[in-house]
């Protein structure tokens, strides 16, 4: 990868590393810092990722971030002994306009991908807000094909029950409804 | 004829279709006919639907622009300008590297000048020994030269005052010759010694003689024979 395809690479990504960091942190300045830092690596291991791998490399250095953030919080937390933090995360979530702009059905959203496994909401995330295709998923995550497609259909009925369970869903509705 | 599909797999295909596959005419065939007769699986697929369009109806959360800036400014642009922090690290060991080299250079010459500073220290300190040493050889020698000059001229100078007095006083002596009877015997001892008689006398002894035989060796022999009894004369105290 050249300096174009870099820069090229990093106005076409950026938004997706940034919106999945943030969802699997809460946290907006964590964030910020971990798709700073998945693009300066990218930067730093240009050589090394093809051009059309841009994507994958950058989605599985954030997840990858994510998940060492996620670890250092859960020991944070275990030593303060509190569940403060979790109300923190939740209040450092998209801002009060960007929960209005998804409305109801986003909120309920966001706080069911919250209380998912790390690693069910990155896959998740990636499937379905991100676009990313399985097999990009499985690279990214350096999963078989199978376990990623298990581990979506799986998390989408979580969200599904906790959609439901929050009314958010109301359950009996078909197609067409 | 179809056969019956069971909902577990009903619910699979469910998510095969969610997930964007294209079911097989078979499968899509025996799917509706299960949907058909399944609220439980018809319901299913309307809420992960719903729940699909929800996940991808969730707000976009754009990378700020000033972010981006800072990234480009840390990355490819930082190339054009500058080099990149891991490009720079050879550079800055290598500064690091002089620096250490320049420091221990500079250490190196401290002690070697503080050695070379004390050898010339100690050969200044031999050179100014033996000069001294010199020194004092040749000031010993001066003051032997000088007090033999002065011992010799304090002798003459006393022989010369000696002689000034005594010889004035040995010629008012009367000297009485006995008379002698050889010829021409006719006393003129009264001033038989010359003014430059000597008053050291010398082996044999004379008036003069104060300083007895003590310098008789530095009389001159002239002084001698001043008061030797010439043909025809006496000494006073023969």
């Amino acid at each position: 990868m050249n300096e174009d395809a870099f820069e090229q690479a990093v106005r076409r990504h950026k938004d997706s590393v940034h919106g999945f960091a943030t969802r699997m942190l809460r946290d907006r300045d964590e964030a910020l810092d971990v798709a700073q830092e998945s693009l300066v690596r990218l930067w730093e291991h240009r050589k090394r990722v093809r051009d059309d791998g841009a994507r994958a490399w950058l989605m599985r250095t954030a997840h990858n971030l994510c998940i060492d953030r996620i670890r250092k919080r859960k020991t944070r937390a275990e030593v303060a002994e509190g569940e403060a933090i979790v109300d923190l995360q939740a209040a450092q979530g998209p801002g009060p306009g960007r929960l209005a702009e998804s409305g109801e059905l986003g909120a309920g959203l966001e706080a069911a991908l919250d209380r998912l496994d790390p690693v069910d909401r990155a896959v998740i995330l990636f499937r379905e807000v991100q676009g990313l295709p399985y097999q990009e998923i499985a690279e990214a995550l350096g999963m078989p094909l199978g376990t990623v497609k298990a581990r979506i259909h799986r998390s989408r009925e979580k969200l599904r029950d906790a959609l439901t369970r929050a009314g958010l869903v109301p359950g009996g509705i078909e197609e067409g409804a | 004829m179809t056969a019956h599909l069971d909902e577990s797999r009903a619910r699979a295909w469910i998510h095969r279709e969610l997930d964007g596959e294209t079911l097989a005419s078979e499968e899509r065939r025996r799917l509706d006919a299960h949907l058909a007769g399944c609220a439980a699986c018809r319901t299913f697929r309307a809420e992960l639907a719903r729940v699909q369009e929800g996940l991808r109806a969730l707000p976009a959360d754009p990378f700020p622009e000033r972010a981006l800036e800072d990234v480009l400014a840390r990355t490819s642009r930082r190339t054009l300008a500058e080099p990149l922090p891991f490009r720079a690290r050879p550079a800055r060991r290598l500064t690091r590297r002089l620096a250490w080299a320049a420091a221990a250079a500079i250490a190196l010459a401290g002690v070697l000048g503080v050695y070379r500073m004390e050898r010339i220290e100690k050969d200044r300190q031999a050179e100014e020994t033996a000069r001294a040493l010199e020194q004092v050889r040749q000031l010993e020698t001066v003051f032997k030269l000088t007090s033999s000059a002065i011992d010799r001229s304090t002798r003459t100078a006393v022989r010369e005052v000696v002689a000034d007095e005594v010889a004035p006083a040995l010629r008012r002596i009367p000297v009485r010759f006995p008379p002698t009877a050889g010829p021409g015997g006719t006393g003129v001892g009264e001033n038989a010694g010359g003014p430059e008689g000597g008053p050291k006398g010398g082996p044999e002894g004379g008036p003069g003689g104060t300083d007895g035989g003590e310098n008789g060796g530095d009389a001159p022999a002239g002084d001698a024979s001043s008061l030797e009894a010439g043909p025809g004369r006496r000494s006073a105290w023969t």
